[in-house]
Protein backbone atom coordinates (compact mmCIF):
# COMPACT_ATOMS: atom_id res chain seq x y z
CA UNK A 1 0.00 0.00 0.00
CA UNK A 2 1.29 2.89 -1.01
CA UNK A 3 0.98 5.87 1.37
CA UNK A 4 -1.56 8.32 1.07
CA UNK A 5 -2.52 9.80 4.26
CA UNK A 6 -6.40 11.76 3.94
CA UNK A 7 -4.90 14.43 6.76
CA UNK A 8 -5.79 17.61 5.36
CA UNK A 9 -4.26 19.41 8.18
CA UNK A 10 -7.79 20.66 10.87
CA UNK A 11 -5.37 21.41 13.28
CA UNK A 12 -8.70 22.12 15.14
CA UNK A 13 -8.78 18.29 15.45
CA UNK A 14 -5.57 17.92 16.94
CA UNK A 15 -5.96 19.17 20.57
CA UNK A 16 -9.11 16.53 21.43
CA UNK A 17 -7.32 14.01 19.97
CA UNK A 18 -4.49 14.75 22.04
CA UNK A 19 -6.18 15.32 25.24
CA UNK A 20 -8.07 11.71 24.79
CA UNK A 21 -4.51 9.95 24.30
CA UNK A 22 -3.46 12.19 27.58
CA UNK A 23 -6.84 10.24 29.20
CA UNK A 24 -6.20 6.91 27.86
CA UNK A 25 -2.18 7.43 29.18
CA UNK A 26 -3.61 8.41 32.77
CA UNK A 27 -5.21 4.99 33.00
CA UNK A 28 -2.49 2.70 31.78
CA UNK A 29 -0.21 4.64 34.22
CA UNK A 30 -2.29 4.04 37.04
CA UNK A 31 -3.29 0.45 36.91
CA UNK A 32 -1.06 -0.98 38.97
CA UNK A 33 -1.06 1.68 42.25
CA UNK A 34 1.94 -0.14 43.92
CA UNK A 35 4.54 0.40 40.37
CA UNK A 36 3.22 3.32 40.45
CA UNK A 37 4.72 4.71 43.75
CA UNK A 38 7.36 2.30 43.19
CA UNK A 39 8.19 4.36 40.03
CA UNK A 40 7.75 7.66 42.71
CA UNK A 41 10.88 5.42 44.39
CA UNK A 42 12.85 4.48 41.38
CA UNK A 43 13.45 8.01 40.27
CA UNK A 44 14.07 9.33 43.96
CA UNK A 45 17.07 6.20 43.85
CA UNK A 46 18.35 7.40 40.13
CA UNK A 47 18.38 10.92 41.59
CA UNK A 48 20.38 9.47 44.51
CA UNK A 49 22.98 7.95 42.44
CA UNK A 50 23.79 11.27 41.19
CA UNK A 51 23.85 13.54 44.64
CA UNK A 52 26.01 10.31 46.05
CA UNK A 53 27.96 11.22 43.28
CA UNK A 54 28.54 14.66 43.12
CA UNK A 55 29.07 14.22 46.41
CA UNK A 56 31.70 11.87 46.02
CA UNK A 57 33.52 14.55 43.82
CA UNK A 58 32.88 17.63 45.73
CA UNK A 59 33.42 16.38 49.12
CA UNK A 60 36.90 16.84 49.54
CA UNK A 61 37.39 20.76 48.13
CA UNK A 62 34.35 21.76 48.15
CA UNK A 63 33.87 22.47 44.44
CA UNK A 64 34.29 21.92 40.44
CA UNK A 65 35.79 24.85 38.75
CA UNK A 66 33.26 27.33 39.85
CA UNK A 67 30.21 24.87 40.49
CA UNK A 68 29.59 24.42 44.40
CA UNK A 69 28.26 21.03 45.45
CA UNK A 70 24.66 22.87 45.97
CA UNK A 71 25.06 23.54 41.98
CA UNK A 72 25.81 20.53 40.92
CA UNK A 73 23.32 19.17 42.48
CA UNK A 74 20.81 22.22 41.10
CA UNK A 75 22.14 21.07 37.62
CA UNK A 76 21.19 17.43 38.08
CA UNK A 77 17.75 18.48 39.08
CA UNK A 78 17.38 21.00 36.31
CA UNK A 79 18.13 18.22 33.99
CA UNK A 80 15.43 15.87 35.55
CA UNK A 81 13.21 18.65 34.94
CA UNK A 82 13.71 19.27 30.87
CA UNK A 83 14.13 15.20 31.14
CA UNK A 84 10.41 15.69 32.85
CA UNK A 85 9.76 18.48 29.75
CA UNK A 86 10.66 15.73 26.94
CA UNK A 87 8.95 13.11 28.15
CA UNK A 88 5.54 13.84 25.63
CA UNK A 89 8.34 13.35 23.21
CA UNK A 90 8.47 10.20 23.93
CA UNK A 91 6.79 8.58 20.89
CA UNK A 92 9.37 9.57 18.74
CA UNK A 93 12.11 6.89 19.80
CA UNK A 94 8.98 4.31 18.93
CA UNK A 95 8.39 6.30 15.22
CA UNK A 96 11.55 4.26 13.60
CA UNK A 97 10.12 0.47 14.77
CA UNK A 98 6.81 1.22 13.86
CA UNK A 99 7.95 2.57 9.76
CA UNK A 100 9.62 -0.19 9.75
CA UNK A 101 6.85 -2.69 11.24
CA UNK A 102 4.46 -1.01 8.43
CA UNK A 103 2.19 0.02 11.11
CA UNK A 104 1.41 3.77 10.20
CA UNK A 105 -1.25 1.77 7.92
CA UNK A 106 -4.13 2.62 10.79
CA UNK A 107 -3.26 6.34 10.90
CA UNK A 108 -3.31 6.42 6.98
CA UNK A 109 -6.90 5.87 6.51
CA UNK A 110 -8.05 8.20 9.13
CA UNK A 111 -8.17 12.29 9.40
CA UNK A 112 -5.35 12.48 11.46
CA UNK A 113 -1.46 13.22 10.62
CA UNK A 114 -0.20 9.49 10.68
CA UNK A 115 3.65 11.01 12.27
CA UNK A 116 2.47 13.20 14.77
CA UNK A 117 -0.36 10.62 16.13
CA UNK A 118 2.46 8.05 16.53
CA UNK A 119 4.50 9.85 17.92
CA UNK A 120 1.82 11.42 21.22
CA UNK A 121 -0.58 7.32 20.91
CA UNK A 122 1.21 6.82 24.29
CA UNK A 123 1.64 10.11 26.35
CA UNK A 124 3.01 9.63 29.62
CA UNK A 125 1.10 12.08 31.82
CA UNK A 126 1.52 10.73 34.97
CA UNK A 127 5.29 10.23 34.78
CA UNK A 128 5.39 13.42 33.19
CA UNK A 129 3.56 15.31 36.13
CA UNK A 130 5.46 12.85 38.83
CA UNK A 131 9.55 13.73 36.95
CA UNK A 132 8.34 17.76 37.15
CA UNK A 133 7.23 17.21 40.73
CA UNK A 134 10.37 15.79 42.19
CA UNK A 135 12.87 17.67 39.71
CA UNK A 136 11.12 20.71 40.97
CA UNK A 137 11.39 19.74 45.05
CA UNK A 138 14.43 18.95 44.09
CA UNK A 139 15.88 22.07 42.60
CA UNK A 140 13.75 24.06 45.91
CA UNK A 141 15.47 21.73 48.38
CA UNK A 142 19.07 21.94 47.08
CA UNK A 143 18.66 26.04 47.12
CA UNK A 144 16.91 25.57 50.50
CA UNK A 145 19.61 23.58 52.42
CA UNK A 146 22.77 25.41 50.48
CA UNK A 147 21.45 29.01 50.94
CA UNK A 148 21.22 29.71 47.59
CA UNK A 149 19.18 32.90 46.13
CA UNK A 150 17.02 32.91 43.05
CA UNK A 151 15.42 35.82 41.35
CA UNK A 152 12.16 35.03 40.50
CA UNK A 153 12.79 35.98 36.70
CA UNK A 154 15.99 33.96 36.49
CA UNK A 155 13.99 31.02 37.19
CA UNK A 156 11.10 31.81 34.97
CA UNK A 157 14.04 32.26 32.00
CA UNK A 158 15.89 29.01 32.81
CA UNK A 159 12.40 27.46 32.85
CA UNK A 160 12.01 29.13 29.25
CA UNK A 161 15.66 27.93 27.99
CA UNK A 162 14.87 24.21 29.22
CA UNK A 163 11.71 24.35 27.32
CA UNK A 164 13.53 25.66 24.08
CA UNK A 165 15.90 22.88 24.56
CA UNK A 166 13.25 20.59 24.77
CA UNK A 167 11.82 21.69 21.39
CA UNK A 168 15.40 21.35 20.07
CA UNK A 169 16.07 17.71 21.03
CA UNK A 170 12.53 16.96 19.77
CA UNK A 171 12.83 18.14 16.57
CA UNK A 172 16.60 16.73 16.22
CA UNK A 173 15.08 12.81 17.47
CA UNK A 174 12.49 13.84 15.34
CA UNK A 175 14.46 13.70 12.07
CA UNK A 176 16.44 11.29 13.26
CA UNK A 177 13.65 9.37 13.75
CA UNK A 178 11.92 10.06 10.46
CA UNK A 179 15.10 8.98 8.41
CA UNK A 180 14.14 5.60 9.41
CA UNK A 181 11.66 5.93 5.90
CA UNK A 182 14.78 6.14 4.13
CA UNK A 183 17.57 3.71 5.82
CA UNK A 184 15.00 1.66 8.60
CA UNK A 185 17.61 1.69 11.21
CA UNK A 186 18.81 4.21 12.77
CA UNK A 187 19.55 3.18 15.93
CA UNK A 188 23.66 3.85 15.30
CA UNK A 189 22.70 7.60 14.76
CA UNK A 190 20.80 7.74 18.12
CA UNK A 191 23.61 6.55 19.88
CA UNK A 192 26.34 8.73 18.80
CA UNK A 193 23.58 11.46 19.76
CA UNK A 194 23.29 9.71 23.27
CA UNK A 195 27.08 10.17 23.70
CA UNK A 196 27.00 13.51 23.50
CA UNK A 197 24.33 13.81 25.90
CA UNK A 198 26.53 11.22 28.30
CA UNK A 199 27.73 15.17 29.28
CA UNK A 200 24.61 16.63 29.92
CA UNK A 201 24.97 15.22 33.92
CA UNK A 202 28.59 17.27 34.00
CA UNK A 203 28.98 21.06 33.95
CA UNK A 204 29.89 21.88 30.34
CA UNK A 205 31.74 24.69 31.15
CA UNK A 206 34.93 22.64 32.88
CA UNK A 207 35.66 20.97 29.73
CA UNK A 208 37.94 22.22 27.22
CA UNK A 209 36.81 24.77 24.55
CA UNK A 210 36.16 22.18 21.76
CA UNK A 211 34.25 20.02 23.61
CA UNK A 212 32.48 23.13 24.79
CA UNK A 213 31.40 24.47 20.99
CA UNK A 214 30.50 20.85 20.37
CA UNK A 215 28.14 19.99 23.05
CA UNK A 216 26.69 23.45 22.23
CA UNK A 217 25.94 23.26 18.39
CA UNK A 218 26.52 20.13 17.13
CA UNK A 219 25.15 17.69 19.44
CA UNK A 220 23.23 20.48 22.14
CA UNK A 221 23.42 18.81 25.40
CA UNK A 222 24.55 22.41 27.23
CA UNK A 223 20.96 23.25 26.13
CA UNK A 224 19.81 20.33 28.78
CA UNK A 225 21.38 21.46 32.02
CA UNK A 226 24.18 23.59 32.06
CA UNK A 227 22.69 26.48 30.04
CA UNK A 228 19.62 26.96 32.10
CA UNK A 229 21.21 26.02 35.62
CA UNK A 230 23.69 28.64 35.23
CA UNK A 231 20.78 31.44 34.13
CA UNK A 232 19.25 30.09 37.28
CA UNK A 233 22.27 30.36 39.78
CA UNK A 234 23.23 33.97 38.03
CA UNK A 235 26.70 32.24 37.25
CA UNK A 236 28.53 33.95 34.43
CA UNK A 237 26.82 33.41 31.31
CA UNK A 238 25.76 35.83 28.22
CA UNK A 239 21.74 35.33 28.41
CA UNK A 240 21.48 37.54 24.97
CA UNK A 241 23.86 34.77 23.26
CA UNK A 242 22.89 32.25 25.41
CA UNK A 243 18.74 32.59 24.15
CA UNK A 244 20.00 33.56 20.64
CA UNK A 245 21.68 30.11 19.87
CA UNK A 246 18.92 27.89 21.87
CA UNK A 247 16.33 29.83 18.76
CA UNK A 248 19.13 29.64 15.70
CA UNK A 249 19.20 25.91 16.74
CA UNK A 250 15.29 25.87 17.30
CA UNK A 251 15.14 27.29 13.93
CA UNK A 252 17.30 25.07 12.13
CA UNK A 253 16.03 21.89 13.58
CA UNK A 254 12.82 23.12 13.60
CA UNK A 255 12.99 23.63 9.57
CA UNK A 256 14.67 20.41 8.93
CA UNK A 257 12.45 18.61 10.70
CA UNK A 258 9.42 20.09 8.49
CA UNK A 259 11.23 19.29 5.28
CA UNK A 260 11.88 15.90 6.80
CA UNK A 261 8.46 15.08 7.56
CA UNK A 262 7.03 16.59 3.96
CA UNK A 263 9.42 13.85 2.34
CA UNK A 264 9.07 10.84 4.93
CA UNK A 265 5.08 10.29 4.45
CA UNK A 266 5.50 9.65 0.87
CA UNK A 267 8.39 7.25 0.84
CA UNK A 268 6.10 5.42 3.26
CA UNK A 269 4.79 1.57 2.19
CA UNK A 270 3.26 -1.34 3.68
CA UNK A 271 1.70 -4.55 2.78
CA UNK A 272 -1.62 -3.06 4.29
CA UNK A 273 -3.44 -5.14 7.43
CA UNK B 1 28.12 -39.72 39.28
CA UNK B 2 24.98 -38.19 40.16
CA UNK B 3 26.61 -34.58 40.02
CA UNK B 4 28.12 -35.36 36.71
CA UNK B 5 25.72 -36.76 34.88
CA UNK B 6 23.38 -33.48 36.59
CA UNK B 7 26.30 -31.37 35.17
CA UNK B 8 25.45 -32.65 31.34
CA UNK B 9 22.11 -32.15 31.90
CA UNK B 10 22.49 -28.04 32.95
CA UNK B 11 25.59 -27.41 30.69
CA UNK B 12 23.38 -27.67 27.85
CA UNK B 13 21.15 -25.15 28.65
CA UNK B 14 23.91 -22.71 28.76
CA UNK B 15 25.86 -24.40 25.28
CA UNK B 16 22.28 -23.89 23.71
CA UNK B 17 21.92 -20.02 24.71
CA UNK B 18 25.52 -19.84 23.86
CA UNK B 19 24.67 -21.28 20.18
CA UNK B 20 21.95 -18.96 19.50
CA UNK B 21 23.87 -16.13 20.24
CA UNK B 22 24.27 -14.89 16.90
CA UNK B 23 24.43 -11.91 17.38
CA UNK B 24 27.51 -11.50 19.66
CA UNK B 25 29.78 -11.34 16.42
CA UNK B 26 28.05 -7.99 15.95
CA UNK B 27 27.92 -7.11 19.61
CA UNK B 28 31.79 -7.25 19.16
CA UNK B 29 32.31 -5.62 16.37
CA UNK B 30 29.96 -2.67 17.45
CA UNK B 31 31.63 -2.62 20.41
CA UNK B 32 34.97 -2.42 19.08
CA UNK B 33 33.92 0.28 16.62
CA UNK B 34 32.56 2.15 19.61
CA UNK B 35 35.40 1.76 21.62
CA UNK B 36 37.47 4.60 20.90
CA UNK B 37 33.96 6.57 21.79
CA UNK B 38 33.36 5.33 24.80
CA UNK B 39 37.33 6.19 25.91
CA UNK B 40 37.26 9.17 25.03
CA UNK B 41 34.39 9.91 26.62
CA UNK B 42 35.60 8.65 30.27
CA UNK B 43 39.44 9.73 29.42
CA UNK B 44 37.87 13.79 29.14
CA UNK B 45 35.06 13.54 31.92
CA UNK B 46 37.89 11.96 34.61
CA UNK B 47 40.67 13.85 33.59
CA UNK B 48 38.61 17.04 34.16
CA UNK B 49 37.54 15.97 37.48
CA UNK B 50 40.45 15.08 38.58
CA UNK B 51 42.39 18.41 36.97
CA UNK B 52 39.64 20.48 39.59
CA UNK B 53 39.44 18.10 42.36
CA UNK B 54 42.67 16.01 42.38
CA UNK B 55 43.17 12.15 42.88
CA UNK B 56 39.70 10.35 44.48
CA UNK B 57 39.88 7.63 47.43
CA UNK B 58 43.33 6.57 46.52
CA UNK B 59 42.79 6.40 43.23
CA UNK B 60 45.50 7.81 40.73
CA UNK B 61 43.54 8.95 37.41
CA UNK B 62 44.95 6.13 36.04
CA UNK B 63 43.69 3.54 38.03
CA UNK B 64 40.06 5.50 38.50
CA UNK B 65 40.40 5.28 34.31
CA UNK B 66 40.82 1.62 34.38
CA UNK B 67 38.20 1.26 37.19
CA UNK B 68 35.53 2.67 34.93
CA UNK B 69 36.53 1.30 31.84
CA UNK B 70 36.33 -2.15 33.30
CA UNK B 71 33.39 -1.58 35.47
CA UNK B 72 31.73 -0.27 31.50
CA UNK B 73 32.72 -3.47 30.03
CA UNK B 74 31.31 -5.57 33.00
CA UNK B 75 28.03 -3.92 32.91
CA UNK B 76 27.73 -4.21 29.00
CA UNK B 77 29.01 -8.11 29.18
CA UNK B 78 26.36 -8.42 32.01
CA UNK B 79 23.55 -7.06 30.66
CA UNK B 80 21.52 -10.13 30.01
CA UNK B 81 21.59 -10.99 33.25
CA UNK B 82 19.85 -8.02 34.47
CA UNK B 83 16.79 -9.18 32.77
CA UNK B 84 16.42 -12.76 33.74
CA UNK B 85 14.04 -10.90 35.68
CA UNK B 86 11.60 -10.85 32.50
CA UNK B 87 11.81 -14.23 31.51
CA UNK B 88 10.73 -15.37 34.84
CA UNK B 89 8.10 -13.43 35.57
CA UNK B 90 6.71 -14.46 31.88
CA UNK B 91 7.29 -18.13 32.84
CA UNK B 92 5.45 -17.81 36.29
CA UNK B 93 2.61 -15.39 34.75
CA UNK B 94 2.21 -17.25 31.29
CA UNK B 95 1.73 -20.75 33.14
CA UNK B 96 5.12 -22.05 31.16
CA UNK B 97 6.55 -23.20 33.83
CA UNK B 98 4.77 -26.62 34.06
CA UNK B 99 7.25 -27.53 30.92
CA UNK B 100 10.26 -27.45 33.83
CA UNK B 101 8.26 -28.74 36.44
CA UNK B 102 7.36 -31.92 34.86
CA UNK B 103 10.95 -32.97 33.78
CA UNK B 104 13.46 -33.74 36.55
CA UNK B 105 14.92 -30.63 36.69
CA UNK B 106 15.72 -27.40 38.64
CA UNK B 107 14.42 -24.21 37.14
CA UNK B 108 16.87 -21.83 38.96
CA UNK B 109 19.81 -24.14 37.86
CA UNK B 110 18.49 -23.85 34.21
CA UNK B 111 18.30 -20.13 34.26
CA UNK B 112 21.56 -19.68 36.00
CA UNK B 113 23.10 -22.38 33.42
CA UNK B 114 21.80 -20.38 30.05
CA UNK B 115 22.57 -17.15 31.74
CA UNK B 116 26.38 -18.19 32.24
CA UNK B 117 26.57 -19.54 28.85
CA UNK B 118 25.91 -16.19 27.22
CA UNK B 119 27.63 -14.28 29.89
CA UNK B 120 30.70 -16.13 29.47
CA UNK B 121 31.99 -15.03 25.95
CA UNK B 122 30.21 -11.31 26.41
CA UNK B 123 32.28 -10.91 29.24
CA UNK B 124 35.69 -12.46 27.38
CA UNK B 125 35.07 -10.45 24.59
CA UNK B 126 34.48 -7.67 26.58
CA UNK B 127 37.42 -7.71 28.57
CA UNK B 128 39.17 -8.19 25.53
CA UNK B 129 38.42 -4.80 24.71
CA UNK B 130 39.14 -3.63 28.28
CA UNK B 131 42.98 -4.48 27.81
CA UNK B 132 43.37 -3.57 24.05
CA UNK B 133 42.16 0.01 25.53
CA UNK B 134 44.70 -0.51 28.69
CA UNK B 135 47.38 -1.29 25.96
CA UNK B 136 46.22 1.48 23.60
CA UNK B 137 46.16 4.23 26.83
CA UNK B 138 49.29 2.66 28.50
CA UNK B 139 47.47 1.53 31.63
CA UNK B 140 48.92 -0.71 33.69
CA UNK B 141 47.55 -4.64 33.11
CA UNK B 142 47.49 -6.78 35.87
CA UNK B 143 50.55 -9.55 35.29
CA UNK B 144 49.83 -11.94 38.52
CA UNK B 145 47.72 -14.79 37.87
CA UNK B 146 46.70 -14.86 40.75
CA UNK B 147 45.21 -11.23 40.84
CA UNK B 148 43.64 -12.75 37.90
CA UNK B 149 42.31 -15.62 39.26
CA UNK B 150 41.18 -13.82 42.06
CA UNK B 151 38.91 -11.28 39.86
CA UNK B 152 37.45 -13.76 37.61
CA UNK B 153 36.19 -15.85 40.58
CA UNK B 154 35.10 -12.51 42.30
CA UNK B 155 33.27 -11.64 39.09
CA UNK B 156 31.56 -15.09 38.25
CA UNK B 157 30.42 -14.54 41.93
CA UNK B 158 29.21 -10.99 40.90
CA UNK B 159 27.04 -12.68 38.09
CA UNK B 160 25.76 -15.10 40.32
CA UNK B 161 24.66 -12.10 43.33
CA UNK B 162 23.24 -10.65 40.07
CA UNK B 163 21.45 -13.66 39.32
CA UNK B 164 19.85 -14.44 42.74
CA UNK B 165 19.15 -10.93 43.14
CA UNK B 166 17.00 -10.60 39.88
CA UNK B 167 15.38 -14.26 40.42
CA UNK B 168 14.30 -13.02 44.03
CA UNK B 169 12.57 -10.14 42.40
CA UNK B 170 11.51 -12.43 39.56
CA UNK B 171 9.70 -15.14 42.44
CA UNK B 172 7.22 -11.90 43.49
CA UNK B 173 5.18 -12.91 40.42
CA UNK B 174 3.97 -15.36 42.32
CA UNK B 175 1.97 -12.78 44.29
CA UNK B 176 2.02 -9.88 42.04
CA UNK B 177 0.44 -9.54 38.82
CA UNK B 178 3.34 -7.24 38.22
CA UNK B 179 7.32 -6.87 39.24
CA UNK B 180 8.57 -3.68 37.19
CA UNK B 181 7.95 -1.17 39.86
CA UNK B 182 9.80 -3.12 42.64
CA UNK B 183 12.49 -4.24 40.17
CA UNK B 184 13.41 -0.69 38.58
CA UNK B 185 13.49 0.16 42.64
CA UNK B 186 16.20 -2.27 43.29
CA UNK B 187 17.84 -2.05 39.58
CA UNK B 188 18.66 1.45 40.66
CA UNK B 189 19.43 0.94 44.01
CA UNK B 190 21.77 -1.73 43.40
CA UNK B 191 23.46 0.71 40.73
CA UNK B 192 24.32 3.12 43.12
CA UNK B 193 25.61 0.64 45.62
CA UNK B 194 27.69 -1.68 43.19
CA UNK B 195 29.87 1.42 42.49
CA UNK B 196 28.59 1.83 38.75
CA UNK B 197 29.30 5.23 38.82
CA UNK B 198 32.16 5.65 41.41
CA UNK B 199 34.02 2.92 43.48
CA UNK B 200 32.27 2.51 46.90
CA UNK B 201 35.51 3.36 48.82
CA UNK B 202 34.84 7.31 47.65
CA UNK B 203 31.41 7.20 48.10
CA UNK B 204 30.58 9.69 51.00
CA UNK B 205 30.99 7.63 54.58
CA UNK B 206 26.91 6.91 54.99
CA UNK B 207 26.73 5.20 51.51
CA UNK B 208 29.75 3.71 51.73
CA UNK B 209 28.84 2.11 54.80
CA UNK B 210 25.35 0.73 53.45
CA UNK B 211 27.08 0.03 50.22
CA UNK B 212 29.77 -2.34 52.37
CA UNK B 213 26.76 -4.15 54.02
CA UNK B 214 25.08 -5.35 51.34
CA UNK B 215 26.00 -7.85 48.65
CA UNK B 216 25.21 -5.37 45.69
CA UNK B 217 29.13 -3.99 46.04
CA UNK B 218 30.17 -7.79 44.87
CA UNK B 219 28.61 -6.99 41.04
CA UNK B 220 31.25 -4.76 40.15
CA UNK B 221 33.17 -2.97 42.48
CA UNK B 222 34.75 -5.82 44.41
CA UNK B 223 35.80 -7.26 40.84
CA UNK B 224 37.47 -4.40 39.89
CA UNK B 225 38.81 -2.69 42.91
CA UNK B 226 40.52 -6.40 43.05
CA UNK B 227 41.95 -6.50 39.50
CA UNK B 228 42.88 -2.85 40.22
CA UNK B 229 44.99 -4.36 43.38
CA UNK B 230 43.19 -2.75 46.02
CA UNK B 231 43.06 -5.24 48.09
CA UNK B 232 45.85 -7.03 49.56
CA UNK B 233 45.58 -10.58 49.29
CA UNK B 234 44.04 -11.55 52.50
CA UNK B 235 41.58 -8.70 52.06
CA UNK B 236 40.63 -10.04 49.14
CA UNK B 237 40.56 -13.55 50.17
CA UNK B 238 38.32 -12.59 52.68
CA UNK B 239 35.88 -10.44 49.92
CA UNK B 240 35.64 -13.92 48.21
CA UNK B 241 35.21 -15.33 51.55
CA UNK B 242 32.33 -12.84 51.94
CA UNK B 243 31.04 -12.85 48.96
CA UNK B 244 30.48 -16.58 48.93
CA UNK B 245 28.46 -16.02 52.46
CA UNK B 246 26.27 -13.34 50.35
CA UNK B 247 25.63 -15.91 47.45
CA UNK B 248 24.63 -18.59 50.40
CA UNK B 249 22.28 -16.68 52.13
CA UNK B 250 20.50 -14.99 48.76
CA UNK B 251 20.59 -18.55 47.56
CA UNK B 252 18.48 -19.78 50.88
CA UNK B 253 16.45 -17.01 50.62
CA UNK B 254 16.01 -17.42 46.68
CA UNK B 255 15.06 -21.45 47.35
CA UNK B 256 12.93 -20.94 50.06
CA UNK B 257 10.32 -17.92 48.57
CA UNK B 258 10.48 -19.96 45.65
CA UNK B 259 8.54 -22.97 47.34
CA UNK B 260 6.44 -20.91 49.02
CA UNK B 261 5.11 -19.32 45.82
CA UNK B 262 5.26 -22.14 43.75
CA UNK B 263 2.41 -23.78 45.95
CA UNK B 264 0.45 -21.14 45.03
CA UNK B 265 1.45 -21.77 41.50
CA UNK B 266 -1.81 -22.76 39.25
CA UNK B 267 -1.45 -23.46 35.61
CA UNK B 268 -3.84 -25.61 33.36
CA UNK B 269 -1.15 -27.57 31.62
CA UNK B 270 -0.51 -27.81 28.07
Amino acid sequence: MKARSSYKGPLAKLPRLLWRLVRVGFVIETEFRTDFWMSVLNFLAWNALYVTFWQAIVGRTGSLGTWTAGELLVLNFMLSFQGALSIPFLGLRRLPERVREGALDKYLCRPVNPIVVTCFEAVYVVSFLRQLAVALAGVGACLWVYHLHVAAWRALLAVLLALIATLVWACLQGTVALLSFWIGEVGTIGFFLNVGRRFERYPIDVFPRAVRVSLTWFVPAALTGTYPAMVLLNKPINLGLTFAVALILLGLWGGVLALVSGAALRRYEAYGG
Amino acid sequence: MAIVQGWRKYRSFGAVRLATLKEYATDFVGGLVLLPVEVAIVILVWRTIYRYVGPLGGYSLDEMIAYQLLVHNLMRGTGSVGTINYRVWQDIRQSKLDMYLARPLDYQIVKLCGELGEVSLRVVLRIAMFLLACLVLRLPVQADPLLWAAFFLSFAGGVVVKFLEQYLIASLAFWTETIFGVRDVVVAISQLLAGSLIPVSVMPGIVRAIASALPFQFILFVPAAIYLGQYSRLQALGMLALQAVWIGVLLIGSRLLWRRGLARYEAWGG
